[in-house]
């Protein structure tokens, strides 16, 4: 019988608390139970693999239950999906990646996840990017003369200024935020222009229990930037703070 | 999304939701082949990393032209070379009946591929 993973969690000290694993139901109704090897416990369903279907509703519920797991452990959330053949298969995963899981472990220890995606208006801004790229413009040595080659060339340089313009006007934002919450040292990671209407999309690991001071930051922020529009969500288990190849 | 997660929202939250969910200009197919697709399957995949490759060699091409690296000579014929290149994959992505958003493959968490 095959076993969804959920989590991977250090035993170190919690050794009794780990009998509560089994209050936890996974997305199949069973029990949840862990499988410990030297210091470190994958957190585990016995499943039927027929019915392990990749959906919303599962994909959801799978999450939910990592969220309870985190309200209680420290832990690395595994991916929707992740199945072991057999408990034996677990340990040995527990102890091939021993090394990766208790660095990461040690990251995200006593820390939760926030989300801060910042979203702006693109045709506004882009405008008034353009605007200022021409103000600013630096002389392209390709005129787009009668040759179409030239012509092509020139198109090509002025998309890639700008792709340029966009990602520096994103960064001016990214060092702001990081500024602003130096204060708590948080782990941070930008991605900038993951999409058209979306400027900056950030994830902070912080230590627990700064959920208000949090919040207070972004307010601070997001009055400095009136045009943009803000949502900041939290707080998550780490899910982008584990990072294992 | 749990309302309880929202921790500070401007505007309207679905509002914001739905734009998070948007496709931006990248794609976010996956790769598809199947007994019934395989040649055009084969295809997709090959054009999608010739068409990685073109668009790299576009963007250090176009980063040597800034660099001021370059010759007039060899910026025209740069220019020439990189129109001819996009041109043949657009001949082929006909051939194969294959739109721009067909060669960019999701790679789930580290994102598309362009």
């Amino acid at each position: 019988m095959p076993y969804m993973l959920y989590a991977i969690i250090a035993s170190a000290g919690k050794e009794e608390s780990l009998v509560s694993l089994s209050a936890i139901h996974g997305i199949q109704n069973t029990s949840a139970f862990g499988v410990s090897h030297n210091g470190l416990v994958a957190v585990l369903e016995e499943v039927n693999h027929a019915r392990v279907v990749v959906n919303t509703e599962n994909a959801i519920q799978y999450a939910k239950i990592i969220e309870e797991l985190h309200q209680h452990y420290d832990l690395l959330p595994a991916r929707y999906g992740t199945v072991m053949e057999t408990k034996d298969a677990a340990v040995c995963m527990l102890e091939k990646y021993r090394k990766e899981f208790e660095e990461n472990l040690q990251r995200v220890e006593n820390k939760e996840e926030f989300s801060l995606k910042v979203f702006w208006d693109y045709e506004k801004g882009s405008e008034e990017i353009r605007k200022k790229m021409a103000h600013n413009a630096t002389e392209v040595r390709i005129s787009p003369g009668e040759k179409e080659s030239a012509a092509y060339l020139f198109e090509k340089i002025k998309a890639y200024r700008f792709e340029n313009a966009l990602l520096e006007y994103a960064e001016q934002l990214c060092e702001e935020i990081r500024l602003a919450t130096e204060v708590f040292s948080p782990d941070i990671k930008f991605k900038k222009m993951p999409s058209q209407s979306l400027l900056v999309d950030a994830v902070f690991l912080q230590k627990k229990g700064l959920k208000q001071d949090f919040i207070q930051l972004v307010s601070w922020i997001k009055e400095r930037h009136e045009d943009f529009r803000f949502l900041l969500t939290g707080p998550w288990p780490p899910y982008n703070f584990v990072d294992i190849n | 999304m749990d309302s309880n997660k929202i921790l500070l929202s401007t505007g309207d939250t679905d509002e914001l939701l739905r734009d998070m969910e948007k496709p931006g200009s990248k794609a976010v197919n996956r790769f598809n082949a199947n007994p019934d697709n395989a040649e055009s399957g084969l295809a997709q995949l090959v054009l999608t990393l010739v068409e990685l490759i073109r668009k790299l060699v576009e963007k250090q091409a176009i980063r040597r032209v800034e660099g001021g690296s370059l010759s007039e000579e060899e910026i025209e014929r740069l220019g020439e070379t990189l129109m001819k290149l996009e041109l043949k994959m657009e001949e082929l992505k006909k051939v194969f009946n294959l739109k721009d958003e067909d060669l960019n493959i999701n790679l789930g968490p580290l994102g598309d591929l362009m």
